[in-house]
């Protein structure tokens, strides 16, 4: 099996909010392997996108703050490391691409001296051929007139055109690994699927382990080896990609699996997970889904589950798979 | 861009006219009598009649008028002063440099303090450096200019005898005039820096750049300050043209030789030429000041375009 390249452990962050702290990411651990494409599965605030910015050292502080755990990458604990340190590992050895193509890119810079700057940072690439390997890089994400683009800024750029440019500000120092937070979520379908399938070229090419975030779980089959549903700041379950889909065993990633409109039936109403996300905090004991859980039991409001691990590389925070 | 400028410069001409009607009318109307004022209150009635005949006091005024504009624009010329029976152009031009000088030099001030203040303060937001900033430039903004004007020549003048009082010369003459002009610009600017460095430092691309690995202050210094300049620019080049309008107040404090000491003196003197020929300069030193303001946003700013 591949080395592990990133391994997280019990990260916690808590976040400040009128003067009362809130767990927004609890006891959360993981690794990914060297070519490996993890997905990140959840609603909207459960903790996801802070996960990945813990990964990148980026949890805007104040008002967040990890308060424990350890983040891994190649052996070395990156929450030890010194802000001139971090600098060298984002954008060089980890880097990330953005939910927001069309905000994500300096307005009044060219793509060139964009592209440029991560390049002559992590590399002692001289000025020339810093822009050499910008142009090659434009033209590996698909754009055709890359010596055109280059000079281009990015309000003259569509979205998909741009979502592309930052694919290349990423891969552009050979990351280990790159973090995709809702890369296609902003785009329309058509451009969706384009960028997909560059992602999935590029990781065929390239041994970078890919922690893809969304809460498309379309996206998650296509690209994803293994999948982390998380909900409330935990994670719920956690399994190879084809036993979440074929053998789903938390509810309440049933109940998303469930939500997804299949084109065979003639349904009025879609289906729906009842009630909402609870508010970081308010939820003192036990299971933090049983307000929403179908399969509510008595035990679920005393004590709260662990993840239990069911069979090999599957695991699910639940009661009901507690033996 | 040539096209764009020489669209606002035509667009300028009827702007002027209309500056030009007012400012004659202006003068033209309201009471006072230079003749009076030229060759005292004793002259005889006969003397008086002659005198305005002369000056062509007696013509209506539309002739005035174009009798003045005739002159500005064939030969650049805005008259002789009644005060001074010196050309009014020749005075203007010596007395525009010294404003120039005064007017750059507080610029100059007025910028590195007021982007130095704004953007520590921004970067440090909440922190004592901010607080620290943002009362001073609060208290910057309040104190009258004649009064700081007065302190900094107390203490820099007599006290400690480092520099001169007053009047003008070489550079240790500008310095306390130019500090005293700067202060309240370098405030301003410092807090419209402050509010626009905390805008863009929200903005996703700043992320963007943290995630590529870029350095803090790296980033503030380019990706962040190209664009949180915009708003600035326009307001710098306000102030600018205002600064350019003659610095009333300062010029009479340390005497200098400036327009603004010059329109005071010509309107207690209703030395009409003067004032007129003033208040056109004015309008085209704004006018000016506006155009490069515009030209500059397309230096700052990509996504605009000068169609």
């Amino acid at each position: 099996m591949a080395e592990i390249v990133l391994d997280v452990k019990n990260l916690k962050v808590n976040f400040r909010n009128e003067g009362k702290e809130y767990t927004v990411v609890n006891n959360i651990s993981f690794h990914i392997r060297k070519g490996e494409t993890l997905g990140l599965v959840g609603e909207s605030g459960c903790g996801k996108s802070i996960t990945s910015l813990s990964i990148m050292g980026l949890v805007p502080s104040p008002p967040g703050r990890i308060v424990e755990g350890e983040i891994r990458y190649n052996g070395a604990n990156l929450l030890a490391l010194k802000e001139k340190d971090w600098n060298k590992i984002r954008g060089n050895e980890i880097s990330m691409i953005f939910q927001e193509p069309m905000t994500s890119l300096t307005p009044v810079f060219t793509i060139g001296r964009q592209l440029d700057e991560v390049i002559r940072l992590h590399t002692n690439l001289s000025k020339k051929q810093a822009k050499a390997r910008s142009i090659e890089m434009l033209k590996r994400v698909g754009i055709s007139r890359a010596e055109q683009i280059y000079a281009s800024y990015p309000h003259e750029l569509s979205g998909g055109m741009r979502q592309r440019v930052m694919i290349a500000i990423g891969l552009a120092c050979d990351p280990g690994l790159l973090i995709a937070d809702e890369p296609t979520t902003a785009l329309d379908v058509t451009i969706q699927a384009q960028i997909l399938d560059l992602m999935k070229s590029l990781k065929a090419k390239t041994q970078t382990a890919i922690l893809f975030i969304t809460h498309d779980l379309g996206v998650v089959a296509e690209m994803c080896d293994r999948v982390m549903v998380m909900y409330a700041g935990e994670i719920v379950e956690e399994a190879d990609v084809d036993a979440l889909f074929h053998n789903p065993k938390h509810p309440y990633t049933r109940g998303l699996l469930q939500s997804i409109p299949k084109i065979e039936e003639k349904r009025r109403r879609l289906y729906s997970i009842s009630g909402q996300v609870p508010a970081p905090g308010s939820i003192a004991r036990g299971c933090r889904f049983r307000d929403r859980c179908p399969s509510v039991m008595e035990r679920c409001a005393k004590e709260a589950p662990e993840l239990f691990s069911i069979e090999e590389k599957h695991a699910c925070r639940c009661w009901l798979h507690a033996e | 861009m040539f096209s764009f400028i020489v669209r606002r410069v035509a667009g300028m001409i009827p702007l002027l006219i209309v500056v030009s009607i007012i400012s004659f009318l202006f003068v033209h109307l309201t009471p006072g009598d230079p003749i009076r004022v030229l060759y005292g209150t004793e002259i005889s009635p006969a003397a008086y009649e002659m005198l305005k005949q002369k000056e062509g006091l007696n013509d209506p005024l539309y002739v005035q008028y174009g009798r003045y504009i005739k002159k500005i624009v064939t030969q650049g010329d805005f008259g002789i002063s009644y005060r001074t029976k010196s050309n009014v152009s020749e005075e203007i031009v010596r007395r525009l440099c010294y404003t120039l000088v005064l007017t750059l030099a507080s610029m100059l001030w007025a910028v590195v303090i007021g982007l130095a203040v704004g953007i520590i303060s921004a970067t440090k937001r909440n922190t004592i450096w901010d607080r620290l900033g943002m009362v001073t430039t609060i208290t910057a903004l309040s104190i009258p200019e004649f009064w700081f004007g007065l302190m900094l020549m107390q203490i820099f003048a007599v006290q400690l005898g480092w520099l001169p009082t007053s009047g003008s010369g070489g550079l240790e003459h500008l310095i306390l005039p130019s500090l005293t002009l700067g202060l309240g610009v370098a405030a301003i600017v410092a807090r419209f820096t402050r509010s626009s460095v905390l805008d863009v430092l929200r903005e996703d691309y700043v992320r963007t750049a943290r995630a590529k690995g870029q350095r803090g202050w790296v980033i503030v210094m380019t990706h962040v300050l190209r664009s949180a300049l915009i708003p600035v620019v326009t307001m710098t080049g306000l102030q600018f043209g205002i600064l350019l309008g003659g610095a009333v107040v300062v010029e009479q404090v340390f005497a200098w030789p400036g327009l603004g000491s010059y329109l005071i003196d010509s309107i207690l003197t209703r030395d009409y030429p003067v004032i007129q020929a003033l208040i056109l300069l004015f309008s085209v030193q704004f006018l000016v000041v506006n155009l490069l303001v515009d030209v500059s946003y397309g230096l700052l700013n990509p996504q605009i375009r000068y169609e």
